[in-house]
């Protein structure tokens, strides 16, 4: 009702205001088309009788609405409505046909008319000129009158002559704009929802985003369920809140083992249970261990935390690490360490045998780790450098790896410098410098020096590891030099990977810390069989030449699997 | 004496190979969808990356590389489901892997304390979408028809999917 006093309110004054411009003469359809523009808005108001009727014919057209309904019992009526004024509308009849002229107007809806209806057999919508002209065919019989309200016009028909398909026509075409109210729902539900699902809200941006992670992660989901290792990735989110919390993979093997060693009995031996644990605590830190049960030859089980590293990696250029690690030495050590599943053979190269069984690497140590890749350098250059407590002089009582307290002073310091091209992929080379001083009860200390290079290549099908290691240690100004290298090599043939390996270690006789291990070379060939992705049987016969003591044959079976 | 045992220990080799062989004989081939013609990699729309060449793009999708540059933040890789045709392409387009081997490789990563990032997974392309549009160091691979404008479209050695010589191509 406000609306229409404004609009009325409106349309008197733009007749006032034409009415005083001087030499306004346009005819009085110019003046209603002009008081329609004025009343669709005041930004108009200035084109409206600015010069007259010309400017007035510039004003928007009245939009005209076309709608069938009902209507009284035995009559039928047509609603024309407006956004403005109708009150200059007419309306005639010639013959059949009855017409509504509506001057300076455009028409839409003439489709929700329909074909025809009970008193008119067709309807159409013509724009002739300015004008928007709705014209009936009147059925036999059948009347229409005009009834003009404010910005609607009704037409009525009325008549004896009722057509009989007309309710059915009707019903059909309510039931079609229904349809079509319905789709455009329909529509409109489907944007907003498109709509919500894509503008977080501003008030709240964070939530928005992890609640859409959180709704993507359920997805995401553990294929490593299925496959152990890749699966479970969502608990390591680092948009999970929480407190931390560990992923377990454990690795493990049962040996049979065959020996020509003189006293060694043939035995199944169970081999190590690697606990791997990691743990993501925050966005850059996160932790990994590996804790070892083991039996040892006295058939007791010993247990051994071997990897407590938290690490912090702000970017990929540094790694910073504290705890206890594997110490970069090599390939091999990084490479394969305790898990046997990962490595093609049942044993490790014996230069890069555990400490506690024999080896003389300081394949373990405690303090502080460095590494990333080396900014701007080519071929994917990756530094390493570390500072720990380093190992132990050999002794039958002492603990090789000084995981608590150090036999001296002197820090152990490991550097090195290893590539992996892009553009030769499975291709890694590298090597390390090692340095300590070592201090064993009742002897001279000795000054240690370790240098290890090593090409690997290693592929789907195809493995090369190729490994030297010099060791010299300087006792007294004297230099006890220990080379050592091993070559390995295998094809994989579809479930199978036949390998072989050479491998050479000679400690001079008369080395102040390793001369038990004298010269120990010879090769080893065999077979491994994945069995399925996370469980392989690998069996290897290898042949120890060494000095002044006939060689040694051994034969080792091995069940290998992550689990 | 110890020569026997050692005979004994080389026929129970040879037996339990061929036991293991003969357990090994593979099924029968499973029904598979038609692997898609093209890969088109996608990030998040912050990503400020628009071009990587193939080797730099495998390094990201292998975790060589951890961070995008200029403090892009995180790698957040994200696969599609074992068995979904468009990640047995990706395994051979850009990882150049067997599923095995990929798995091992990812283990392996962990293992050696250099990467505990794994890739995520999701089941279908409206997932993976879905979380790349969300996750600013997001990078995952659809079927170019999949995309969306949620999205960003990386051009590998310069080239867009459906470009001659777009090099993620089957």
């Amino acid at each position: 009702m406000i609306l229409k006093h404004s609009r009325a309110a409106g349309a008197v004054l733009a007749a006032l205001c034409l009415a005083l411009l001087p030499g306004a003469r346009a005819a009085a359809q110019d003046a209603r088309a002009a008081r329609a523009g004025l009343s669709l808005g005041a930004a108009d108001t200035h084109a409206s009788g600015a010069s007259g009727g010309a400017a007035a014919r510039r004003l928007p057209k009245r939009l005209v609405l076309l709608r069938a309904g009902g209507g009284e019992a035995g009559a039928t009526r047509v609603t024309i409505s407006s956004d403005a004024p109708l009150d200059d509308c007419e309306s005639f009849r010639d013959g059949d046909e009855y017409t509504v002229r509506i001057p300076w107007a455009v028409a839409t809806g003439a489709a929700r008319l329909g074909a025809e209806g009970q008193f008119y057999k067709s309807a159409r919508v013509e724009e002739r000129g300015d004008a928007v002209l709705v014209i009936f065919a009147l059925r036999e019989g059948a009347s229409a009158r005009l009834d003009r309200g404010f910005n609607r016009l009704e037409v009525t028909f009325a008549g004896a002559a009722a057509a009989t398909a007309a309710p059915s026509a009707r019903e059909s075409a309510e039931a079609e704009t229904l349809r079509e109210m319905r789709g455009q729902i329909v529509a409109l539900e489907a944007r907003v929802r498109e709509l919500e699902s894509r503008q977080p809200t501003p008030s709240s941006p964070v939530p928005a985003v992890a609640a859409a992670v959180a709704e993507a992660e359920p997805a995401a989901h553990t294929a490593g369920a299925a496959h152990g290792a890749v699966g479970q990735h969502g608990e390591h989110d680092a948009e999970q809140t929480g407190a931390p919390r560990l992923q377990i993979q454990g690795f493990a093997d049962v040996n049979l083992n065959v020996s020509s060693q003189p006293g060694s009995h043939t035995s199944f031996a169970l081999g190590q249970l690697d606990l791997f644990i990691t743990s993501r605590i925050s966005e850059k830190f996160d932790v990994l261990s590996e804790l070892i049960v083991e039996a040892n030859r006295r058939n007791e089980f010993t247990f051994e935390i071997h990897r407590l590293l938290l690490q912090y990696t702000p970017n990929d250029y540094l790694r910073l690490g504290v705890g206890r690690y594997h110490t970069a030495i090599g390939y091999y050590n990084t490479a394969y360490h305790h898990g046997s599943w990962f490595q093609t053979a049942t044993n490790r190269p014996f230069i890069f045998a555990f400490e506690g069984k024999g080896g003389i690497l300081p394949l373990h140590n405690v303090g502080l780790q460095a590494t990333g890749r080396v900014p701007g350098a080519p071929w994917g250059l990756r530094y390493v450098a570390e500072v720990g407590n380093g190992r132990a002089s050999r002794s039958p009582l002492d603990a090789p790896v000084q995981t608590a307290l150090d036999e001296n002073n002197r820090k152990a310091f490991n550097l090195g410098l290893s590539a992996r091209p892009s553009s030769v992929r499975g291709l890694q080379t590298g090597f390390s410098v090692y340095r300590d001083r070592l201090a064993p009860s009742g002897a001279p200390t000795v000054s240690q020096t370790i240098g290890t290079g090593y090409v690997v290549y290693q592929n789907a099908r195809y493995e090369s590891l190729n490994e030297f290691v010099m060791m010299r240690l300087n006792s007294n100004g004297r230099v006890y030099n220990t080379p050592a290298f091993y070559t390995q090599l295998s094809r994989q043939f579809g479930s199978y990977r036949p390998f072989f390996r050479y491998q050479y270690v000679n400690v001079p006789s008369d080395n102040p810390l390793y001369s038990d291990v004298g010269r120990r070379n010879g090769p080893a060939l065999g077979v491994r069989y994945d069995l399925t992705d996370f469980a392989a049987f690998k069996a290897q016969y290898e042949r120890t030449s060494r000095r002044r003591q006939t060689p040694l044959d051994e034969l080792f079976l091995q069940f290998a699997f992550t689990f | 004496m110890r020569s026997r045992t050692l005979q004994r220990a080389v026929c129970a080799l040879s037996l339990i190979a061929a036991l293991a062989a003969a357990c090994s004989a593979p099924c029968g081939p499973a029904a598979r969808a038609q692997a898609p013609a093209e890969l088109a990699v996608i990030v998040n729309k912050s990503n400020p990356v628009d071009d990587l060449p193939l080797s730099e793009l495998r390094e990201y999708f292998l975790a060589e590389r951890g961070h995008w540059p200029n403090g892009g933040g995180k790698v957040r890789t994200v696969m599609l489901e074992q068995g979904a045709p468009a990640r047995e392409a990706a395994l051979r387009l850009i990882y150049n892997m067997s599923e095995k081997a990929y798995v091992s490789h990812f283990l392996g990563k962990k293992f050696r304390g250099e990467s505990l990032e794994e890739p995520r997974q999701q089941s279908s392309a409206a997932d993976v979408i879905k979380f790349v549009s969300f996750v600013p160091g997001a990078i995952g691979y659809v079927r170019p028809e999949e995309v969306d404008a949620s999205v960003k479209v990386l051009r590998v050695d310069g080239l867009a999917p459906g470009d001659p010589g777009y090099k993620l191509k089957l």
